[in-house]
């Protein structure tokens, strides 16, 4: 009887261990959905896959080495500006989203001051040129922009994978169909790809030699890199179908213009930075004459 | 409210891959066209090529009998000062610079000493060793980065131009 009673009870036990088990293990899955599912979480996720991928060059370990860099400075900034206007600690997915971003745009052989001067400023315009607790230029952009403007750093895209072979934009594309699904944010990127490239054809027709650099790898690469993981930024582009179908063709518009005034690597960063500003400025005007409505 | 759930609406399926075939046959558009152009320049420069290519051959034989002489009193001339020289070469993807050894008259070391190029300076790291072998900027053009190699062969040659005696 007494035999009985203990081995009902190790069953018992033994049955509780493993429902326990699985409920742990269901809970850890459904943190793992809950963590992709979050728009700047399942980007976090996509350009992983994108540094994982684009690492197949010939030094794997360099390009690696350059985004740990960029997302540890970017955190650390972020971290300090979150104590010093005494915020509540939370996991900071904007600031490692940005040091991703700028590891994966800068070159591998960028010197490591470069990188993580680049974070710096990145940062620190975040919190600096900001609505509310919004900012008004995309990080990432804004930090490129300065450092390759006075430090001269060498921009390689490698997150669009142009130290590949040519076919592997397809990748980026693929990814950056499932983000651009997440943030609802389509008709920007198809606007801005869309006019992009019926400028790129005009010149093309006109026998243009701007137009056969600009059609090829690296630069279709970063092109569609920044369609797809930069111009989507939430907090500093608009949601209003409208207003996105607007700030594409500014954006693309804008770098095209760029690239024949300044040449060089950095007329998309300008494209995107002057349409974050349009973005800026339209929310202004509708906010006052919202309040001059209200009046 | 109403303004919330237009925001949530997400772009029809539809309408996605008829977008995604719009700017697809934009861009294969472009693209076919610049291979026929390119296709079409390099031929008529290849035509020049051998055009140009006959004339010197019959200049280089002309000339060689008269180089002949000459050439046994200036091989053992110094063609460059020895130290280092930088030079540099831009166009409209960015810039390379390069700085430059010559120690006994000949190109002993070159460096690339920065690039701010589209294209990643491990496309070129293999032509300073190019320029120390062959003693000249006349290195083989990197396929896919064409114009990083027209920068850092300016950027040599400026550096040799102000390294000659």
């Amino acid at each position: 009887m007494q035999i009985n009673n203990e081995k009902s009870s190790e069953i018992q036990n033994h049955r509780s261990r493993v429902t326990s088990r699985n409920d742990k293990e269901e809970n850890v899955m459904v943190k793992l959905k809950k963590m992709t599912k979050a728009p700047k979480r399942f980007l976090i996720a996509s350009l992983i896959l994108l540094m994982l991928v684009g690492s197949f060059h010939s030094e794997p370990l360099s390009g690696i080495v350059t985004v740990l860099i960029a997302v540890a400075s970017s955190v650390m900034v972020d971290l300090i500006f979150t104590i010093s206007h005494k915020r509540k600690i939370k996991f900071p997915d904007g600031a490692l989203l940005t040091g991703l971003i700028i590891g994966l745009v800068l070159s591998p052989t960028s010197p490591i001051y470069v990188t993580i001067l680049t974070a710096i400023i990145a940062i620190v315009a975040k919190h600096n040129i900001k609505k509310k607790y919004k900012p008004i230029f995309n990080p990432a952009a804004f930090g490129l922009l300065i450092s390759a403007s006075f430090f001269s750093s060498g921009q390689s895209w490698w997150g669009g994978l142009t130290l590949l072979p040519g076919w592997s934009v397809i990748l980026v594309v693929i990814i950056g169909y499932f983000v651009a699904n997440r943030v609802n944010k389509f008709p920007q990127v198809f606007s801005f790809l869309g006019i992009y490239f019926l400028i790129l054809l005009v010149f093309t027709f006109l026998n243009s030699q701007y137009a056969e650099l600009v059609i090829r790898s690296p630069y279709i690469n970063s092109t569609i890199f920044l369609a797809f993981f930069m111009l989507t930024d939430p907090p500093t582009s608009p949601a209003k179908y409208r207003d996105q179908i607007i700030f594409g063709a500014i954006a693309a518009t804008t770098s095209w213009v760029s690239y024949f005034v300044f040449g060089g690597l950095t007329f998309l960063l300008i494209g995107l930075l002057i349409s974050n500003g349009w973005s800026y400025w339209t929310s202004y005007l509708n906010k006052s004459k919202k309040r001059v409505a209200i009046g | 409210m109403s303004e919330k759930k237009k925001n949530s609406k997400k772009m029809n399926k539809k309408m996605i891959v008829l977008c995604t075939a719009a700017i697809s046959s934009l861009y294969l558009t472009a693209y076919t066209e610049t291979i026929h152009t390119s296709a079409d320049q390099s031929s008529s420069a290849s035509h020049f090529l051998n055009k140009s290519k006959v004339e010197t051959n019959k200049e280089v034989n002309e000339s060689k009998q008269d180089n002949q002489t000459n050439n046994k009193t200036t091989s053992n001339q110094r063609v460059y000062k020895d130290g280092v020289y930088n030079g540099s070469g831009s166009n409209h993807i960015g810039s390379v610079s390069v700085s430059v050894t010559i120690k006994n008259g000949s190109i002993a070391k070159v460096q690339i000493t920065n690039c701010t190029t589209s294209y990643s300076k491990s496309y070129i790291d293999g032509l300073p060793d190019q320029v120390v072998q062959r003693q000249s900027s006349q290195v083989d053009v990197v396929s896919g980065a064409t114009l990083s190699t027209e920068d850092f062969q300016t950027a040599v040659d400026q550096a040799l131009a102000s390294a000659k005696a």
